[in-house]
């Protein structure tokens, strides 16, 4: 990270442009120094690092539980993503089985976070190329799904609803039937979103063929998501390993050829709708049961007996200050975020903290491209590429 | 859904690795239904490229690459973590390398044009330097910053705190 300067001429014909850190076409706190002749761009260094909290070097001071809050931070649109990661890799070392309900719970939330995740891309996206009423359709969309979460969790924007384990507390009846309303009105949004964009001339002209990338560049670049799906690889960990469940649904991995930006867009708006029937799914799927795992060592008794009995208030005190223990060993899971692969590489040491919390995170390898995908475009295609591959800042700089 | 592939000493790059690399790879263990191959420092890159080309393994995705700070749980300090994909395999490899405090190790930026930062990162917050990186730099933290944030010996609050930003440059002092 080096602090930003003036825009300098380099050479003769060429300068250093400096764009951010605060730009509204970065989607975050991003700085690139873009090494321009006239409108082409020749180089781009993207300085990062100006949100870095130092999340994994915080949590292993944390106990277990308290890192679910952290992981919730790494990724504002689709928080509880992250958290289901951190949360699966935990239960790999305590050998853990999370019921049934939990598992279907969470598929749900999972794909409602990609959903709200996918509409605030393509709000962001489409304002970067002067098409402002889909942004529109797309927020008021989000605002439900975030909702949604005020209704099953408690809270709007980081939820904290994921537990090792299991889940915090049931979906009531009334934001299930929230849920399927959704679902069922969502596609016809879509609808309308899409008849603003897809066969748009003006958008066509600014992304087809902007920012195209092979498939094995791609891989040798580790992109992962709807970056690499679009260059028509159909990696989705969802099919490929699946995790919490996801065999059991029924969806099709959305795929393109071209690996451009409008085909990013596409693969994108076609994961919504992919989204919708697995939501449904697990809606159908749910059925009674409990919500953590038996294992009194590392789920808390329920509230209510926290407040009437005294070996369940001195059980709940001790797993919530003290923590609790999680064998010797490493672990990583990869889960598939809307950006693409999450790894949560955990080791522990036995003790109620974890020795080392790797995060690694999809916008970071994803910027990293960047360079790759803009040399020889100009700079308003730089706006039109960085945008297709829908960064978080706060994923990139943890 | 693939295969599963056979996993620890039975892990088919296992075989081939040692036939190849002789005693390069060290040990062959398996972690949460995952195997871990521990590789002498030198060859790492050696090893990815191997890992990467070889017909029947084809580990072309790089997931991920990270530092480990063991202190003296282990008899290196330090550890390199990479954490190899393979499509056609469906397989997961994680591939580890000793590195004690000064030891430098092989890129594999050539391998997996994808290791640029991860490398870089790895440097800044473990001070663990990669040959031949075209572009050694600090990532996250400023280009004057002190020390190795994710060094077990690092205090969670840091040695030092901005005074003051500035067009010269930002002055730092220690923190009480």
């Amino acid at each position: 990270m080096a602090a930003p300067v003036v825009n300098e001429v380099k050479s003769a014909g060429t300068m250093v442009l400096h764009m951010g850190p605060v730009h509204p076409g970065l989607h975050g706190i991003l700085s690139l120094d873009v090494t321009v002749a006239g409108e082409v761009v020749l180089a781009v260094r993207p300085s990062v690092g100006y949100l870095h909290r130092g999340i994994e070097k915080i949590a292993e001071n944390k106990t277990y539980t308290q890192i679910i809050m952290l992981m919730e931070r790494l990724d504002f649109t689709a928080p509880m993503i992250s958290a289901f990661g951190y949360c699966l890799a935990v239960e790999k070392l305590l050998d853990l089985e999370v019921p049934e309900r939990s598992q279907d719970i969470r598929v749900i939330m999972a794909e409602l976070s990609r959903i709200q995740s996918h509409l605030v891309w393509l709000a962001n996206y489409s304002t970067d190329l002067g098409s402002t009423t889909p942004a529109m359709f797309a927020f008021q969309q989000r605002e439900r799904i975030l909702d949604i979460w005020g209704m099953v969790a408690g809270s709007r924007m980081h939820p904290f609803y994921l537990r090792i384990g299991g889940v915090s507390r049931d979906i009531s009846n009334e934001a299930a039937e929230h849920i399927s309303e959704f679902v069922e009105t969502f596609p016809r949004r879509i609808d309308e979103c899409e008849a603003f964009l897809t066969h748009n001339q003006i958008w066509i002209g600014r992304t087809k063929g902007v920012g195209a990338v092979s498939a094995e560049e791609a891989i040798r670049h580790g992109l992962t998501g709807p970056v690499l799906r679009a260059t028509g690889v159909a990696h989705d960990l969802r099919k490929v390993h699946p995790y919490s469940g996801y065999e059991r649904y029924e969806f099709e991995v959305p795929v393109r050829r071209q690996g451009d930006a409008y085909d990013r867009y596409l693969v994108r708006i076609n994961e919504m709708r992919q989204s919708v029937g697995l939501v449904k799914q697990g809606l159908a799927a749910l059925r009674p049961g409990p919500l953590c795992a038996d294992v009194p060592q590392v789920i808390p008794p329920p509230l209510e007996r926290v407040g009437s009995d005294a070996a369940a208030l001195i059980h709940h005190f001790k797993i919530f200050s003290e923590g609790f223990s999680v064998p010797e060993g490493q672990a990583f899971i990869a889960i598939e975020s809307p950006r693409g692969e999450v790894g949560i590489f955990l080791v522990s040491d036995g003790s109620p903290r974890p020795y080392r919390l790797r995060v690694k995170t999809p916008s970071f390898m994803n910027l990293q491209a960047l360079e790759l995908l803009t040399r020889g475009k100009t700079v308003s295609d730089l706006i039109a590429i960085l945008g297709s591959l829908d960064i978080s800042m706060s994923e990139v700089d943890r | 859904m693939m295969m599963p592939v056979s996993q620890g000493n039975n892990h088919p790059a296992v075989h081939k690795l040692a036939r190849t690399f002789g005693r390069s790879v060290i040990e062959a263990a398996c972690s949460s239904g995952q195997t871990i191959l521990t590789i002498g420092r030198n060859d790492i890159g050696l090893v990815c490229r191997f890992l990467r080309d070889d017909h029947d393994l084809r580990y072309d995705h790089l997931s991920d690459l990270c530092g480990v700070d063991y202190q003296d749980k282990k008899p290196t300090r330090f550890e390199v973590v990479y954490q190899l994909y393979s499509s056609m395999l469906g397989d997961r490899l994680c591939i580890r390398v000793g590195v004690a405090g000064g030891d430098r190790v092989p890129t594999v930026t050539d391998v997996w044009p994808a290791a640029d930062w991860l490398e870089r990162e790895c440097w800044e917050m473990f001070g663990i330097y990669f040959d031949r990186h075209p572009d050694v730099r600090r990532l996250l933290t400023l280009d004057e910053y002190g020390g190795f944030p994710l060094r077990k010996d690092f205090p969670l609050r840091g040695t030092v705190e901005i005074v003051e930003v500035a067009e010269g440059g930002v002055t730092w002092r220690p923190r009480s």
